[in-house]
């Protein structure tokens, strides 16, 4: 469903992509791991149509779309949710408002996402549907973000290191619910820092190496039991 | 049913209650001097609703919306003591001249945001003013438009008053229904991160355009009224300051509310043509006044309030969350 193909993307004239090429299958999970600096959230942000990156070369192929000529707003209503880093939830709006600001269904069927269908993954943020945003702990921020996300009826849910700055139990939650989310109809790009969280979620594990070359690839198993791979891209 | 509301709402209610059979009485309770101040008032406080729907609610500040509602204005005056057309006529060629001028600024300005949609817009409110000069023919220059007449059934001071009245509190529960819709919410959130709302989906280009003709529908009408009101229209009427003292309202009274703006406008109206006769120095006093506001009440003196009144019902409790004041460095932050 998405191809990525010899994407080039630079800030300004600091190239930081130098040919990526990556595949999400229709309801995969893919993880991408890298250090810091490597340019995962460069990769988010292109899919995302957010400029900046200016995107220098390649194809980013969605279905039938090349998004690379998009909006961002086109891309979001092709179904493509993104989970900004740092969350970014509208700290003025209320829970059920941050949610509402984006409710559209473009899918008339079961699958459509709904207030009540969020609620029922996070009852936490049913509990506190009227509070602003900004009074939220980090993690029900990040529930909210990602229930934000589904409430634009993905089919490619694009999540940029959604366990950062989160307690490890609340990690754990997190994890829980999203194993949950897994499903035919959604596939997940996951950008992610945290080991176990890219190991106990992803059907497939890259990681990235310096200007977006994808140096390692394969399943979840592998990776756990490659010291070597760990050690010299991820530091770990 | 009012047993159902809590406290505050039923506040609310009684305060709305009060304040329209207030305007009801007045005119059996002032004097001329008195309604006419008051039907200003109304009529400044209709524009500075209109400003902060587009600044307070979308976080776009503008400082020429006098343009918008001085287009409208000019094009009643145009029709009434240049053309000698009818009040139909009139009120026609008023709102088609407002709303082309929403849609013209509308669309200049739709791109922008931040501090380049505040100069874009001070930018069109001088235009107007520039032509107001220019179009000697039309606008009557530094002379203006004079003898423009009420319809028969408005003619009376309070009368006019009482059609006032009615318009603006009727256009008080339009934008009330705009600012609680879901495109209401909209604006919100384009208030606090353009980039979000894209990413979320939002064609934010074309939201700017629609706040924009609506807030340009309710400049309109202000307009019509204030001509009719003053049978009389000039450059004045279009200079940065009227767009500034419409912001100004906004601010004072507490952005971000529908009724903080009418305070507002009351406060300075008010300020402005009685203090005027005992003090000369008025604009020192305005000034002072702003200042204490910005550094002791954020969110103008509706925040104030409703922060007072919030803490006074939860004196007990555990301590009470509060609407966050809006800020450059939240407007700002990330995407």
């Amino acid at each position: 469903m998405l191809v990525i193909e010899d994407l080039h993307c630079s800030y300004g004239t600091a190239p930081i992509i130098r040919g990526l090429h990556l595949e999400v299958g229709e309801g995969e999970v893919v993880s991408v791991l890298g250090r810091n600096g490597m340019g995962k959230t460069t990769m988010v942000r292109a899919i995302a149509g957010m400029r900046p990156p200016e995107v220098r070369g390649g194809a980013i192929r969605f279905y039938e779309n090349d998004l690379v000529t998009l909006e961002s707003y086109e891309v979001a209503r092709l179904g493509v949710g993104l989970v900004p880093q740092g969350r970014h939830v509208f700290g003025s709006l209320t829970v059920i408002e941050n949610l509402e600001v984006i409710a559209r269904a473009p899918r008339h069927d079961a699958d459509s996402w709904t207030l009540e269908r969020v609620f029922e993954f996070f009852p936490r943020l049913e509990e506190r549907c009227e509070s602003f945003a900004s009074n939220l702990s980090g993690g029900e921020q990040q529930m909210l973000a990602i229930g934000r996300a589904l409430m634009t009826n993905p089919r490619l849910l694009l999540m940029d290191e959604p366990s950062e700055g989160l307690a490890p139990i609340v990690i754990g939650t997190i994890k829980e619910t999203m194993r949950s989310l897994k499903g035919p109809g959604l596939s997940i790009l996951l950008v992610e820092q945290n080991l176990g969280l890219a190991l106990s979620l992803a059907d497939r594990i890259v990681i990235m190496g310096p200007h977006g070359v994808i140096v390692w690839s394969g399943l979840p198993e592998a990776l756990e039991n490659d010291d070597e791979v760990k050690r010299s891209y991820l530091g770990v | 049913m009012l047993r159902s509301l809590s406290l505050t709402a039923r506040v609310k209610l009684g305060l709305a209650a009060a304040g329209i059979g207030l305007g009801v009485a007045a005119p059996y309770i002032f004097d001329r001097f008195v309604i006419g101040l008051i039907s200003l008032a109304l009529i400044a406080g209709l524009f500075a609703q209109s400003i902060d729907l587009l600044g307070g609610y979308a976080g776009l500040i503008t400082l020429g919306h006098a343009g918008v509602s001085g287009t409208a204005a000019y094009g009643v005056g145009y029709m009434a003591s240049k053309a000698g057309a009818g009040f139909t006529a009139q009120i026609a060629v008023g709102f088609l001249a407002g709303m082309t001028a929403a849609l013209i600024f509308g669309v200049m300005a739709m791109r922008s945001d931040g501090v380049y949609f505040i100069m874009v817009t001070l930018a069109q409110g001088m235009i107007v003013w520039g032509l107001s000069i220019r179009l000697f023919r039309i606008t009557g220059a530094e002379n203006g438009l004079t003898g423009i007449p009420r319809p028969p059934a408005v003619e009376l001071y309070w009368q006019y008053y009482y059609l006032t009245l009615v318009v603006v509190v009727l256009c008080w529960a339009l934008l009330g229904i705009v600012v609680n819709s879901p495109f209401g919410t909209s604006l919100k959130g384009l208030r606090e991160s353009e980039t979000r709302m894209r990413m979320l989906g939002y064609n934010t280009t074309g939201q700017k355009l629609y706040v924009f003709l609506i807030a340009g529908f309710f400049a309109t009408v202000s307009g019509i009224l204030l001509v009719y009101l003053n049978g009389f229209i000039s450059p004045s009427t279009v200079i940065l300051a009227a767009s500034a003292i419409g912001v100004l309202e906004a601010i004072l009274g507490g952005i971000g509310t529908l009724v903080g703006p009418m305070i507002g406008a009351f406060i300075i109206v008010f300020v402005q043509n009685v203090v005027s006769i005992y003090v000369s120095r008025w604009p020192t006093l305005m000034g002072t006044l702003f200042i204490v506001v910005v550094l002791f009440a954020r969110r103008g003196l509706v925040g104030a309030i409703s922060d007072g009144w919030n803490k006074w019902l939860h004196r007990n409790d555990a301590p009470v969350s509060q609407e966050p004041v809006l800020t450059s460095s939240n407007r700002t932050a990330g995407p």
